[in-house]
């Protein structure tokens, strides 16, 4: 033997001894073995997705949200979630919720409708808006197969909220209408169960699939995200009108609605933008929509701006009750007289609230106990 | 010549380590950019190099020093506002992969410079190969005074704006004498006015840094903006908000009720007669407004910026401080106080960097653990949103938390929510049922207003934990200095922030088959320059790429463990470079002075018996010698490696004496490059640091084995 193979040999046979006798190259092979064992696809849906249309050169157009998006063979929408398969348009997320849990209503959040309940609440992966401060965007901005999902059908859905006794299913936390097929099927499974359902949405979809869900919703909750087109370019990645456009849709569907709109600090903070918030929700909505205004905490890209501060709430509060809005609640503020439900009429405390607690419930049916005022909402 | 190189160095270093400090804060304080930055700066370096080599380039050094003396002040504001140019609202953060072109960009125009200026300086003098070498060492001179003199001003004296005016000043009068000769008449004068500019840089640069500031928050008002020894600190206020900003970092913000809750009353749940509280790690004003409002605790704070006390008046009258000023790990180990807490608070932090994830180490909450009381409590807080789902890539964090603590702690306990929350004790204090948790907390002198039923009956409820609980037992891996699983799996985490990052992340990191490649072309090389078959030999070019590849290896490994165990690299990487370039061009001068045939085998014999030498002794070094350790280890590496530099040179082109220049310096320069970004970045939260001194062990052994074969 030659003295190079020689060395050769030598120093192949030592780092292979080392390797297997030492005990300290566990971790290495291990994580190789991990290596391998990484990037499998998790099992998705082939449910044929809803609304849609065949584009006469080939691809499909989506027809679910203002999006539009024109998919072309084994490509998906902007969601993630819908995928074209030769020309049929289906849904990779129906049946396959990734997020599962048992909220109180209070936490949607819902403060006029069955206050003290809870609501089964589910979500997929996907979201059709990135909004740089999203609380979910670990689910949002992932794709079905990046997310750990659970095989539920509809069925299974509506048995699971009849086990747990939650009178309430919540399509919540990412955006409802990217799995559009099954909270439909759920939604109106459920109300042959006598389950309401409530939609957690930023209101981002198109005129005719929300006309078609509303006879199987209960409730709508939607993030007013700004009053300001360029919020929604810059900040949401969407658009404002089609939002606005829905939230009347909705007002006029005779469905309970309440908004949420979340303060971020130095963008969407100015005295000027809740006045003007406050002023198109009284003109367009009425002024007896509950109107949120919710704390920003340092989440996803706005990771290093801090959370909104009191004072900004307040001020929003103070401005919103100003031009006219008779429920206005600041969320997150325990113990803050805007978190409970006053009467507009005589002041009067009627719904108290602290965290998630219905601490003290004065409303006799849906009116006001002293001056008999009805109380607009689902009690 | 000799001054012109000397000045060269301390440009060049002080330059590189003003812009790495500036980055590092920059980037939210993240270490991962240092070998990104640092690779971009071998790049740029070179290309200057050769750029400046070309027969038909002739650049005066004068000019180039004067060109680099402007840059320089510019560049650190150029990195300061550089977040500004990649995000479109304030406070959004820097995707990793932006960041790291960031860092390579900024290292950019001073690299190139000082790569041009060294054959500047060369064909100026119309230099041999003899000069060559020698401008090498005094320039290695230079950057060894570069370091000591930023560590000993940066921070503690001067900003980093400062340090840099006055770096340029420097450059531009040394410049004008160095090249023209000691005159009195004329620089006198010079000498006195960059003096003067001195000291106006001196008092302008907080107004220029609080400017700064001011242009990047938006919409605040920003009350100071300032330097410390470990990080770049900037106060702002808006809307009655204090906030606390580290390197670019949200840190702390008052009044903040929540996160102060979180932060401070979830032990005194289990443990509501709790009076003596330490907290470690992260600031938070907040807990210190809120103890106050609960009887007879007493706070200790341990950070080692005790000047931010001092900035930020948050003391509350309620309440008995003491506030040491010192490493919480220094403090941790020296323990030996008869004073024993009730409750330790750990908030580490972002994992993001190594000064959270060594907090939790066994090694540290050993040393914690001597500190509690018999039936105290570790309290550790995380970022983690464990509310309304686990993701895969969370789960491996949370997991890695839960097993360091169970490697340490008899018992551990977790609670999900925005915030999970982490408790460990020795004492059977956890197994006791919800209406207990709430009844001790009703027992507080302070009502809670988050940490209370009306929150907790949501956040603690079986179906949360349980989940939870499952997340956290799916994996066993355990965080330690020697691997550092939680940064890599917070880099994880936070890659999927951005899309490209994601897809690198997932690639490099967790994808881990490619792994195996880098051994085998490693030994293929080995093999290829040692093969008889080829017509040109290419002994030695295998020693040069073993020279790039160890000493920046094992430069970063020492700044890793430099970093895990003093706690901050903020200061010390000036002179750690310094001393570091020093000995790079030390030895290679000696190398090449020497007529020694076997340079090359005693150059790796010295690189294997250091490295040996740092693998049994790293984690012995008391907290008090670490500096002194680093700065004995590393120039021992760099001698040995410019040794082996000059040796590879003599090898590779006295056989071969027409081959190509370059060939050796880009062999070299591949071998550096990886070595700046795959071991501490890749490899060392993969096999951990034993391995990967083993492995370059392994590396060094081959090119001893090289240089035996191609006698």
């Amino acid at each position: 033997m030659k003295r190079r193979t020689f060395m050769s040999c030598l120093g192949c046979g030592a780092a292979a001894t080392v390797a297997t006798q030492t005990g300290l190259f566990p971790p290495v092979i291990n994580s190789l073995q991990n290596a391998f064992a990484l990037g499998e696809p998790s099992e998705l849906s082939s449910m044929e997705a809803r609304h849609y249309k065949k584009l006469p050169g080939g691809g499909i157009e989506c027809g679910i949200c203002p999006r539009h998006c024109q998919v072309t063979d084994l490509e998906r929408g902007y969601c993630g979630s819908r995928e074209n398969q030769g020309d049929i348009y289906r849904t990779l997320v129906y049946g396959k919720p990734c997020s599962l849990n048992i909220d109180p209503i209070e936490k949607k959040p819902f403060f006029h409708f069955y206050p003290g309940t809870q609501a089964l609440s589910l979500a997929t992966a996907g979201c059709n808006v990135n909004c740089k401060f999203c609380q979910n965007w670990e689910i949002s901005q992932s794709r079905p197969e990046q997310t750990e999902n659970i095989d539920l059908s509809p069925q299974a859905v509506v048995d699971l909220a009849v086990q747990r006794k939650t009178p309430n299913i919540a399509y919540t936390y990412s955006e409802p209408t990217i799995f559009y097929e099954y909270m439909y099927d759920i939604a109106e499974a459920g109300h042959k169960h006598g389950l309401r359902s409530v939609m957690v949405t930023g209101g981002y979809i198109e005129q005719e699939p929300l006309r078609l869900l509303i006879p199987h919703l209960d409730a709508i909750k939607v993030d007013l995200k700004s009053i300001r087109e360029d919020y929604y370019k810059t900040i949401v990645n969407g658009e404002l009108k089609p939002v606005l456009d829905r939230l009347v849709q909705m007002k006029s569907s005779g469905i309970w609605l309440e908004i949420v709109t979340l303060v971020v600090p130095t963008l969407n903070d100015t005295d000027a933008e809740f006045r003007d918030l406050a002023r198109w929700v009284k003109t367009n909505l009425g002024a007896d929509v509950p109107l949120h205004f919710s704390q920003f905490y340092p989440q996803y890209l706005l990771k290093n701006l801090p959370p909104t501060p009191q004072v900004t709430l307040e001020k929003a509060y103070a401005i919103a009750h100003s031009e006219g809005m008779q429920y206005v609640y600041l969320g997150n503020l325990p113990g803050h007289p805007a978190e409970s439900t006053h009467c507009p009429k005589c002041n009067a405390m009627l719904i108290e609230r602290n965290g998630y607690r219905i601490t003290q419930m004065n409303l006799v049916g849906n009116h006001c106990p002293k001056c008999q005022s009805e109380i607009p909402g689902r009690f | 010549m000799n001054r012109q190189g000397l000045l060269l160095g301390f440009f060049s270093t002080g330059a590189q380590v003003l812009l790495l400090r500036e980055l590092v804060s920059s980037l939210n304080g993240s270490e991962l950019f240092i070998g990104t930055a640092l690779f971009g700066w071998l790049i740029a370096v070179a290309t200057g190099a050769y750029l400046g080599g070309r027969a038909n380039v002739n650049a005066k050094p004068i000019a180039l020093f004067g060109m680099g003396a402007l840059l320089l002040p510019a560049l650190i504001i150029a990195t300061r506002l550089s977040p500004l140019l990649v995000t479109s609202v304030v406070g959004e953060i820097i995707p990793f992969s932006t960041a790291a072109i960031i860092s390579i960009v900024v290292t950019l125009p001073v690299g190139l410079l000082s790569g041009w200026l060294f054959t500047a300086i060369l064909k100026d003098h119309r230099a041999d190969a003899g000069s060559i070498m020698r401008l090498y060492f005094v320039e290695g001179i230079g950057a060894g005074v570069a370091g000591i003199v930023i560590t000993l001003l940066v921070g503690a004296v001067l900003s980093t704006l400062a340090v840099a005016v006055t770096m340029a000043l420097v450059v531009l009068v040394g410049i004008v004498v160095a090249s023209k000769g000691w005159r009195p008449a004329r620089d006198v004068p010079i000498v006195t006015v960059a003096l003067t500019a001195v000291v106006v840089a001196a008092i302008l640069a907080p107004r220029v840094d609080k400017a700064i500031d001011g242009i990047k928050y938006e919409s605040y008002q920003v009350v100071s903006s300032f330097d410390t020894p470990y990080s770049h600190q900037a106060i702002l206020i808006r809307d009655s908000t204090v906030v606390l900003v580290t390197d670019n970092t949200i840190e702390a913000v008052e009044p903040d009720l929540l996160t102060a809750e979180n932060l401070l009353l979830p032990p005194f749940a289990y443990t509501p007669q709790a009076k003596a509280v330490l907290v470690i790690g992260r600031t938070e004003f907040g807990i210190e407004q809120l103890a106050g409002k609960l009887a007879n605790v007493e706070l200790t704070i341990v950070d080692p910026r005790g000047v931010l006390f001092s900035e930020m008046d948050v003391s509350s009258p309620d309440i008995k401080v003491t506030r040491v000023t010192d490493d919480p790990l220094a403090f941790v180990l020296r323990g030996g106080s008869e004073h024993r807490y009730d409750i330790i608070v750990v908030n580490p932090g972002d994992f993001g960097s190594f000064r959270g994830s060594r907090l939790v180490t066994e090694r540290f909450l050993n040393a914690a653990r001597q500190l509690l009381s018999p039936d105290g409590i570790l309290y550790l807080p995380t970022q983690y949103d464990s509310d309304r789902y686990i993701t895969n890539r969370e789960a491996k964090l949370l997991a890695a938390i839960y097993n360091t603590l169970r490697s340490t702690f008899q018992q551990v306990e977790i609670w999900p929510g925005n915030m999970t929350e982490f408790f460990a004790s020795d004492a059977a204090t956890f197994g006791i049922p919800y209406d207990s948790l709430i009844s001790n907390l009703s027992k507080l002198t302070y009502l809670p207003q988050y940490i209370n039923d009306n929150y907790l009956f949501d956040r603690l409820s079986d179906f949360k934990k349980t989940r939870l609980l499952g997340s956290v037992g799916r994996s066993s891996e355990i965080n330690s200095q020697n691997r550092p699983v939680l940064t890599h799996y917070q880099t994880l985490y936070r890659a999927k922030l951005s899309n490209l990052d994601d897809r690198i992340a997932s690639l490099v990191l967790e994808k881990r088959w490619w792994y195996v490649a880098v051994p085998i072309l490693i030994f293929a090389l080995l093999v290829a320059t040692i093969s008889r078959d080829r017509r040109r030999r290419s002994y030695g070019l295998f020693l040069y790429f073993v020279a790039g590849l160890s000493s920046l290896s094992l430069e970063m490994i020492s700044f890793y463990v430099y970093q895990t165990q003093a706690g901050s690299l903020y200061s010390e990487m000036a002179v750690l470079i310094g001393v570091f370039m020093f000995g790079l061009s030390a030895g290679a001068y000696v190398t090449y002075r020497t007529t020694a045939k076997h340079a090359d085998v005693c150059a790796l014999l010295m690189l294997s018996a250091a490295t040996l030498f740092f693998a049994a002794t790293y984690q012995i070094v008391p907290t008090a010698m670490l500096l002194t350790y680093h700065l004995l280890f590393l120039p021992t590496v760099a001698l040995a490696t410019g040794s082996l530099f000059a040796a590879a040179t003599r090898r590779y082109y006295e056989l071969n004496p027409g081959r190509n220049r370059g060939a050796g310096y880009a062999f070299e320069l591949v071998g550096s490059a990886v070595g700046a970004i795959l071991p501490t970045i890749v490899f060392l939260p993969t096999i951990g640091l034993t391995w990967l001194l083993v492995s370059m062990l392994l590396i060094l052994s081959s090119a001893i084995a090289e240089c035996l074969l191609t006698l």
